[in-house]
């Protein structure tokens, strides 16, 4: 990996100062740009270290910081005949938990091509030992690239390539004879998906036709490492050995095409189909040996084998006819369909199962636009969801709608004042699910100003859902955001703050042991955040200045975090910078306290412009 | 017994590779019979130059710009006009005649007047605008887009100087570590959030493959319902960004035919520490592995 990454440094060096020799040789008419920062973070930690690499996973280590730089070869370049722009990008390289890579080169009408590569750590082991079992730590590394061809002026030809991996290893839990064991469980997953596509434009009409083939593999297995008590040592059940593999596979294909249509100025019509076709198929086998809670032993194994097909469908038809520059008919059909079903031979039985749903959509509005400072829409939906399931041998049918309207409002007052409202409701009947709703409300507003170097913005968002069958529930929410700021040549300042407030409530009445008992189910969130970020150019070769992020979180889950971080930047003559940073996180959790923690990052680099 | 490990092997349709071949010659075939379409407007007699005489800080900017950079040559009309201010501004004659805001086309009129002529050329991908909900919302292109200026917005800042508040959710403590809007959203296309359930989780499963399925026994409120019945998909306080850190209440929201004997369980207690495949499963409809 070591190697790997040095050879990388290495190609990016030689990039650098490949393109820079002919660009100094011509006179510097080409447009060469880029810059670089190196050096080193310092990191320690104090207190639940778990919790820390969950949220950060920053540690101690040289840092290629970032590195980008952008060539644009001059008109009689030699380059010039191969692109117009050439990008590179790199950020935080040598370990950190995101890296990435972007590169892109382009010849203007004539191809564009990128790619970009991302290694993603993701991390998580609950800190209070024995709430949950689940832990996880892998890498997640996606690839991906895209190529467009100009073939001529009015056809496109483009190829899409897209991987990502994601290994490493995770535990999980399972309930044997009344027991709860730890399984180690590898990670090992992969994806690749190409696509090929093109499109083309004739006077007012546009069509666009694509293939993509995914493939997935996942090597589903877990395993107990060894011996065990399970968590209740004193109790009769133990497991000498456990061994599930589960390793699956599938092939999706899917077609698509879209089309939009401009038969006069004021008609557009938009609409695509998409069909995918997707086979799973899969192998079982488990093993397990050991003693039950009765202190009987145990000796089981099993195999079998599965595959499913799932097909999906999906229409859709949306237009907009101005009848004149200010009022604009909207309308719109949608229709999907999926149907999948599968067998899996197990338990030497064959199991069935069969979903199929299909939605059928309308949407029709009017929108006026009284001036280039006012516009309203105002408008009207219905869908229609029919599920049909068949599971256990038994087949189940449901048939939801909702009706629902929408409106939005617009208003520029002048150049510097902008407000915005929009309001959604739905009501539904029959939902399929007990989370489903069977009313929705949703309001937004939001404002801007800006006034040469000042800016102030912000909104409010207020939702509720809420399900009026049986015990019923209902979720409210509420979130006002406000921000200012001043950009300058002298100064960048921004401060905000916001107020999230979270509940979920509803009575669940059960039944155990035949008595009657009921649960008041509450979930309640009020969080506070407030940022505030500056930075001063003190003088042409100092600039100054630092972030600061309180977040506190009140109510069924009491969390705090303070996050600051000053920063110094001394820029030398020669286009040389050099960075001096420090960051302070104070993080309680205070429920429990078993995930609180402080963490001290340091940070010196030093860089390069050109 | 020993464990039977049987991997499984890979079918090679035809047909698929066929359709391939079929899509590249659909391709050129068409391109034989249809010429390129005329993307300017005007005539091209008047360039750049002109109206750089009186707007220099404009056309200075708007030579670093993506339409600056353009190669004219390339983007011709048929009629052989070049790509130039006209092509987005309209005929220029009246104006240079009378150098007025009123003879010339400033995009200072309603939102749909300035989306049209942008989606003159933009009509491919952009073309679902009107029916998305930032087109229902009255916005012009020119709300997100610098047209004269330098692309040196990332695409994620034109999105925070609105959606403030869901910005603030990714400043929580669990937020979704996914770096830009555009890895889940289209702004371009109609909102999956409003439709009735159902294909609104394919965002989700681009990364999160494994949840997909299909299993023998789904979850419902997963493949029904989508991520957000359980998740706060931008950020939450709450424990792999559950709606509820108590994952017991949150199982209990909808799940009230339980045993007897889970009367010992409180909301403190960890259904999925029994409940391990949760998002779906093939071996147990109660979803123990």
């Amino acid at each position: 990996m070591i190697r790997h990454k040095s050879l990388f440094v290495c190609v990016l060096a030689l990039l650098v100062f490949g393109l820079s020799w002919p660009a100094q040789a011509e006179e510097k008419k080409d447009e060469f740009y880029g810059s670089f920062m190196i050096g080193y973070r310092g990191v320690d930690v104090d207190g639940a270290e778990t919790k820390y690499k969950e949220d950060y996973n920053l540690y101690d280590g040289a840092r290629l910081f970032h590195f980008g730089l952008k060539f644009k070869p001059a008109a009689d370049s030699k380059f010039k005949k191969f692109f117009d722009e050439l990008k590179a990008k790199v950020y935080n390289f040598g370990g950190d938990p995101y890296e990435s890579f972007d590169l892109s080169v382009a010849k203007y009408g004539t191809y564009k091509f990128k790619f970009n590569r991302r290694k993603t750590n993701y991390f998580y082991q609950d800190a209070f030992v024995g709430h949950d079992f689940h832990h996880y730590d892998f890498d997640r590394i996606q690839d991906t690239a895209s190529l467009r061809i100009w073939l001529t002026r009015s056809t496109r030809l483009y190829f899409n390539f897209d991987r990502y991996t994601k290994m490493g290893h995770s535990t999980t839990s399972l309930d044997i004879s009344r027991d709860e064991f730890e399984f180690e469980k590898p990670v090992d997953e992969s994806s690749k998906e190409i696509s090929i596509g093109v499109d083309l434009s004739v006077k007012g009409f546009y069509l666009m036709l694509e293939e993509k083939i995914q493939d997935y593999a996942n090597d589903y297995h877990y395993f107990l490492p060894g011996y065990s008590l399970g968590e209740d040592p004193g109790d009769m059940t133990v497991l000498s050995l456990f061994n599930l593999n589960q390793p699956y596979d599938f092939r999706s294909f899917t077609h698509s095409a879209r089309f939009t249509a401009r038969p006069g100025s004021n008609f557009l019509m938009k609409g695509s189909a998409r069909f995918s076709d997707q086979d799973l198929r899969l192998s079982y086998s488990e093993y397990q040996m050991g003693t039950s809670y009765l202190g009987t032993d145990f000796d089981y194994g099993w195999s079998g084998d599965g595959n499913y097909d799932r097909k999906m469908q999906m229409y859709d038809l949306d237009f907009t006819y101005l009848i004149s520059n200010r009022v604009a008919f909207l309308g719109g059909v949608r229709y999907q369909n999926l149907d999948q079903e599968g067998v899996f031979n197990v338990y030497g039985a064959e199991m069935e199962h069969a979903l199929d749903y299909n939605t059928l959509g309308l949407e029709v509005g009017l929108q006026y636009q009284a001036s280039a400072k006012t516009g309203v829409t105002l408008g009207v939906r219905h869908d229609k969801r029919e599920v049909n399931m068949m599971e256990h041998g038994m087949a189940e049918q449901t048939v939801t709608k909702r009706t629902g309207f929408f409106g939005n409002l617009n208003l520029k007052l002048n150049k510097s004042f902008k407000m915005t409202a929009d309001y959604q409701y739905g009501s539904y009947e029959d939902p399929f699910t007990p989370i489903g709703p069977t009313s929705s409300h949703r309001a937004r507003f939001t404002a801007k100003y800006k006034a040469k170097q000042y800016y102030m913005n912000g909104s409010y968002v207020y939702q509720t859902t809420d399900n009026d069958i049986g015990d019923g529930w209902k979720t409210e929410r509420s979130q006002l955001n406000i921000r200012t700021g001043i950009a300058n040549k002298k100064v960048k300042f921004s401060l905000g703050y916001g107020l999230i407030y979270n509940k979920l409530e509803g009575d669940r009445n059960f039944v155990f042991y035949g008595s009657p008992a009921t649960w008041n189910i509450l979930y309640e969130g009020r969080s506070n955040l407030v940022d505030v970020w500056l930075r001063v150019f003190a003088s042409k070769k100092w600039a100054l200045g630092g972030y600061a992020n309180y977040y506190k979180n009140d109510g069924s889950w009491e969390i705090e975090r303070l996050v600051l971080k000053p920063f110094v930047e001394i820029k030398f003559n020669g286009g040389f910078i050099g960075q001096l940073a420090y960051r302070y996180i104070d993080f309680k959790e205070n429920l429990w306290g078993n995930e609180s923690y402080t963490a001290n990052i340091f940070e010196v680099s030093f860089g390069y412009k050109w | 017994m020993q464990p039977i490990n049987i991997k499984p092997t890979k079918k090679q349709p035809l047909g698929r590779w066929l359709g391939l071949i079929g899509l590249a010659a659909f391709v050129v075939v068409f391109m034989h019979f249809y010429p390129a379409t005329a993307a300017a407007l005007g005539d091209g007699d008047i360039n750049a130059a002109t109206c750089a005489e009186c707007h220099e800080d404009l056309a200075k900017a708007f030579k670093g710009s993506v339409h600056g950079v353009i190669d004219a040559k390339k983007l011709a009309g048929a009629a052989g006009a070049a790509f130039s201010c006209e092509s987005c501004h309209g005929d220029l004659k009246k104006h240079l005649d009378e150098p007025d805001a009123g003879n010339i086309f400033a995009f200072k009129g309603t939102a749909n007047e300035a989306s049209k002529m942008c989606l003159s050329c933009h009509k491919d991908n952009q073309g679902h605008y009107f029916a998305s909900p930032h087109g229902k919302a009255s916005m012009a292109c020119t709300s997100c887009h610098a047209v004269h200026k330098k692309a040196n917005t990332h695409p994620t800042k034109s999105c925070y100087s609105c959606h403030t508040d869901v910005f603030a959710r990714f400043k929580m403590n669990e937020p979704h570590k996914v770096m830009e809007c555009s890895a889940c959203h289209n702004p371009h296309e109609p909102a999956t959030r409003t439709r009735l359930g159902g294909f609104k989780q394919e965002a989700c499963f681009k990364c999160h493959t494994d949840k997909q399925g299909p299993y023998l026994y789904e979850h419902m409120s997963l493949t029904i319902d989508g991520c957000s019945a359980c998740h706060d998909v931008h950020g939450s306080p709450n424990r792999h960004m559950l709606v509820d850190q108590s994952v017991a209440q949150l199982c209990y929201s909808c799940h009230t035919v339980v045993p007897g004997w889970h009367s010992r369980f409180t909301p403190d207690s960890n259904c999925v520490n029994c409940h391990t495949t949760i998002h779906g499963s093939n071996l147990s409809a109660k979803f123990i592995k």
